[in-house]
């Protein structure tokens, strides 16, 4: 089949602007995009990438003003358009994939009906089906983008879904009525790396039959994978545009610099991922592993009938970072719960410098708490709603038997070491920046000098530079204060950035561990090799070393892999 | 920077009360000052009988009428002001606290307790309010100390479920658990996380409650279980002026104001407190 040759782009805005009230959101952004062909815009929180795309579709909503010098659908000017146009364009001409389905899915109806009435509300477009035809286009179309048993899943509600399923059925959705643009908004954000990658390649997948694909997205790997062209936004305003393979191979711009030299998989320990402007990056020293703080043996945690964590040994050395990484239910959580003595084991024991949780009074409980220490995913709730910043400190120097006296100096020598200033004492973190929120977590969690730090998904909910200021905050630390991390992700990239050595966790056990080089680069599981190559990456030419042609090794299921446990 | 700044001044914004606001605190204070000194506000004495002034309707002499004892109507409700606003906070203070103690101890203290404490609770809810507290002041007698008593006996659960259920909550938080991570002992934890952060709700609550409590020792007293004659008590007016309300309506109507405009105050002042409290939260 050859495309026909294609002289009009499906949408084409040129200068730009939508503002709320005294807010710019989106200043002169002029792009267009035409069938086959995939422009992503890329930016963090705030940049306008998200306002942008809701325009094309007449979403802004009330409060906003919406100017261009030219905005142009399939041709037509758009810009007078009123809702009753805008009605006919979203869904028949124009289909937009959200972040997360659960809440982008109508909750109290079957996934089948939310589909059929897209089909029903677009009865006037090319390709539209009959009242009668209407319940075998939505498994055609369920089918279509890979959904097992559509007959089964079409009868089902969204959370009775998995977030895959529950993604696919959007995207049916989205594509019911053969919409010539695709919008997806974020479309894998929420979804673990194996998913992603299905989705991602669903997306390629309506791509490669000719539909146009405006994708917007915080990850660069991810753009990677699918970008023709890529607009990079900041304080809504494009400050680099350009063929994806030119913008993300010899960025232009110091920002886009910036923003690839924080993609954590591309870069080893060591490497600062937060470079400023026209500094060269001094790598962050090692530590030598030092004496165990953390020993593992045999832990197994059920809840009711599911075995949560099955069997997992580990040991972790001062000074160095052990990364345990796996999809959501893997049980990587509550690893990191029994560890800190918040659960108790089934079976097995953890040893926190060589003193074991169970058989102790609870003064002695206490006492060891303060050595192993946690940042959250989500800072502000960990920290009690009425506490200002000081009086977190303060509780967290108290437990640390700080004298009273010296508590506030030692709370600002806190603060100066996770790159904040006094100013913050005085205010409660629910007034503070995302950044800023973990980095108060990071210095509490300082305060009782601990020897480990259990860090649950630390990063997951920052943006891209915010998340390479707090890796390379807990790298300096690490370095300078001899800290283990005990670190928990379902990001691969990050996990491989900041370890030493890495457990691959599927369904509780351990089917992978060693040194983070080997895993990375010579996974002997086949789950390791899945997720792996499911990750998006910048240059998405598979690493040789991915490409194994060996016959996939069994999974190590029966015994806790520690293969090399320093 | 800017959201914060935003966001804070959305927030003072919010925080300018409402003229009806102003005029329930204005009169909440009046009432308070009548609790307090009640002489700042007439020279009279509520037991000064004058048997030539009886019936007497309002005026000049005397603002609000006079009673059958030719007592000055105005005066009684100024005098009577302390003893009812002490049934309504005492009997909501009680209660919140005996309540407070109950759920907490139900969330905190383990799976039996919290069965045997929360089918008591169910037990004295199952009944009718009014006739649990006469019950209670047949076998205690009279008196605003016991109707104090009888209705925090009632309120008390009410209380207890709910902080019962904001405990079970806060117990699984996130800054829960950081606490306990820190190595901070249960009764800290307890005292300093759990306690004021499931009461702060409770709090605003029992505020707008205290209108309720006020109603219901009112009530009370109309029944003749509360202060007992000549001691001037909103609902024992009322009930006094019972037999004279086809002649001289003012010896009831006005005790009966009293109590309505207090209860509404109280009411609108409290879903203010409210209105803020979730304005912080957010």
């Amino acid at each position: 089949m050859t495309e026909p040759i294609v002289t009009e782009p499906i949408v084409e805005v040129t200068g730009l602007h939508v503002s709320f009230g005294a807010i710019d959101a989106v200043r002169g952004v002029s792009f267009a995009v035409h069938a086959g062909e995939c422009v992503a815009i890329v930016g963090e929180s705030g940049s306008g990438k998200s306002v942008t795309a809701r325009t094309l579709l007449g979403l802004t909503g009330d409060g906003a003003r919406v100017r261009a010098e030219s905005f142009r659908i399939e041709g037509r000017d758009a810009s007078g358009y009123r809702e009753r146009q805008w009605r006919a364009i979203r869904g028949g001409r124009i289909g937009f994939v959200l972040q997360d389905a659960l809440v982008s899915l109508d909750a109290l109806r079957p996934v089948g009906k939310e589909i059929a009435e897209t089909l029903r509300l677009h009865r006037d477009v090319p390709g539209a089906v009959s009242r009668a035809e209407t319940a075998g286009r939505v498994l055609e179309l369920l089918r279509e983008v890979g959904v097992p048993e559509p007959e089964l899943r079409a009868r089902q509600y969204p959370h009775e879904l998995s977030g895959g399923l529950r993604q696919r059925a959007l995207i049916a959705s989205a594509i019911a009525c053969h919409p010539r643009l695709l919008i997806a908004d974020e479309p894998t954000t929420a979804l673990d790396v194996t998913v992603q990658a299905q989705i991602l390649r669903l997306l390629a997948e309506r791509r490669r039959r000719g539909s146009g694909l405006l994708l917007i997205s915080h990850d660069l790997a991810v753009v990677a994978e699918l970008a023709d062209r890529v607009l990079v936004m900041r304080d809504g305003v494009v400050v680099e545009d350009g063929p994806a393979a030119r913008v993300l191979r010899s960025p232009g711009h110091p920002y886009t610099r910036r923003l690839l030299a924080a993609v954590p998989m591309e870069h080893a320990k060591g490497t600062r991922l937060s470079v400023a402007e026209g500094e060269t990056a001094r790598p962050i020293p090692a530590r030598p592993p030092g004496e165990v703080v953390i020993e593992a043996r045999d832990l197994v945690r059920t809840f009711g009938r599911r075995t949560a964590v099955d069997g997992v040994s580990f040991r972790l050395r001062a000074g160095q970072t052990l990364g345990i990484v796996g999809e959501s239910g893997s049980g990587k959580t509550t690893t990191a719960r029994l560890v800190l003595g918040l659960l108790k084991p089934d079976a097995g024991s953890v040893e926190i410098d060589g003193r074991p949780w169970e058989g102790l009074t609870p003064a002695e409980r206490r006492e060891i708490r303060r050595h192993v220490q946690v940042i959250y995913q989500d800072p502000l709730s960990s920290f009690d709603p009425r506490f200002d910043v000081r009086r977190i400190l303060d509780e967290a120097l108290g437990v640390g038997g700080e004298p009273r006296r010296t508590r506030r100096d030692r709370a600002v020598e806190l603060l100066e070491q996770v790159g904040l200033d006094a100013s913050v004492l005085d205010r409660r973190p629910s007034r503070l920046s995302g950044g800023q929120r973990q980095r108060v977590a990071v210095a509490r969690a300082l305060a009782p000098r601990p020897r480990v730090i259990v860090c649950d998904e630390p990063v997951s909910a920052l943006d891209v530079s915010i998340q390479a200021q707090v890796l390379d905050l807990l790298a300096e630390l690490q370095a300078d204060l001899g800290i283990a991390y005990l670190f928990i992700s379902h990001h691969l990239g990050v996990v491989h950035h900041v370890s030493d050595h890495v457990l691959v966790m599927k369904d509780g056990r351990v089917v992978e561990s060693g040194d983070v080089r080997q895993v990375f680069t010579a996974p002997a599981a086949g789950y390791t090799r899945e997720l792996l190559a499911a990750i998006p990456r910048l240059d998405p030419h598979p690493d040789p070393h991915l490409e194994d042609t060996r016959p996939d090794a069994p999974l190590d299921v029966t015994a806790p892999a520690v293969r090399k446990a320093s | 920077m800017t959201t914060a700044a935003i966001t804070a001044g959305a927030g003072r914004a919010r925080r300018v009360p409402r003229p009806g606001v102003w005029a329930a605190t204005l009169f909440l204070t009046l009432v308070a000052v009548a609790a307090v000194a009640p002489a700042l506000l007439t020279s009279g004495s509520p037991d000064a009988a004058d048997a030539l002034a009886a019936l007497q309707g309002p005026g000049l002499a005397h603002l609000l009428g006079t009673d059958a004892n030719g007592r000055d109507v105005f005066t009684r409700i100024v005098f009577g002001a302390a003893p009812s606003l002490l049934a309504g906070l005492g009997a909501t203070a009680l209660g919140v606290t005996a309540g407070t103690a109950l759920g907490l101890l139900a969330a905190l203290g383990g799976r039996v307790l919290d069965e045997v404490v929360m089918r008591l609770v169910e037990v004295v809810l199952a009944l009718p309010t009014l006739l649990l507290a006469l019950l209670v002041i047949t076998v205690t007698g009279p008196g605003t100390v016991n109707v104090i008593f009888a209705i925090a006996l009632y309120t008390a659960p009410g209380y207890a479920r709910l902080i019962r259920a904001q405990t079970m909550v806060i117990r699984r938080t996130g800054y829960v658990e950081a606490a306990t991570s820190l190595g901070l002992t249960r009764g800290r934890i307890v005292a300093r996380h759990v306690l004021p952060n499931a009461f702060a709700p409770l709090l605003v609550l029992a505020t707008i409650e205290v209108g309720t409590a006020l109603v219901a020792a009112a009530s009370l007293s109309y029944l003749g279980l509360g202060p007992q004659p000549p001691a001037p008590e909103w609902g024992a007016m009322l009930a006094g002026g019972r037999d004279y309300f086809s002649v001289a309506w003012w010896i009831a109507i006005f005790p009966g104001v009293a109590i309505t405009l207090t209860v509404l105050s109280i009411t609108v002042v409290g879903r203010h407190l409210r209105r803020l409290s979730e304005g912080r939260a957010s």
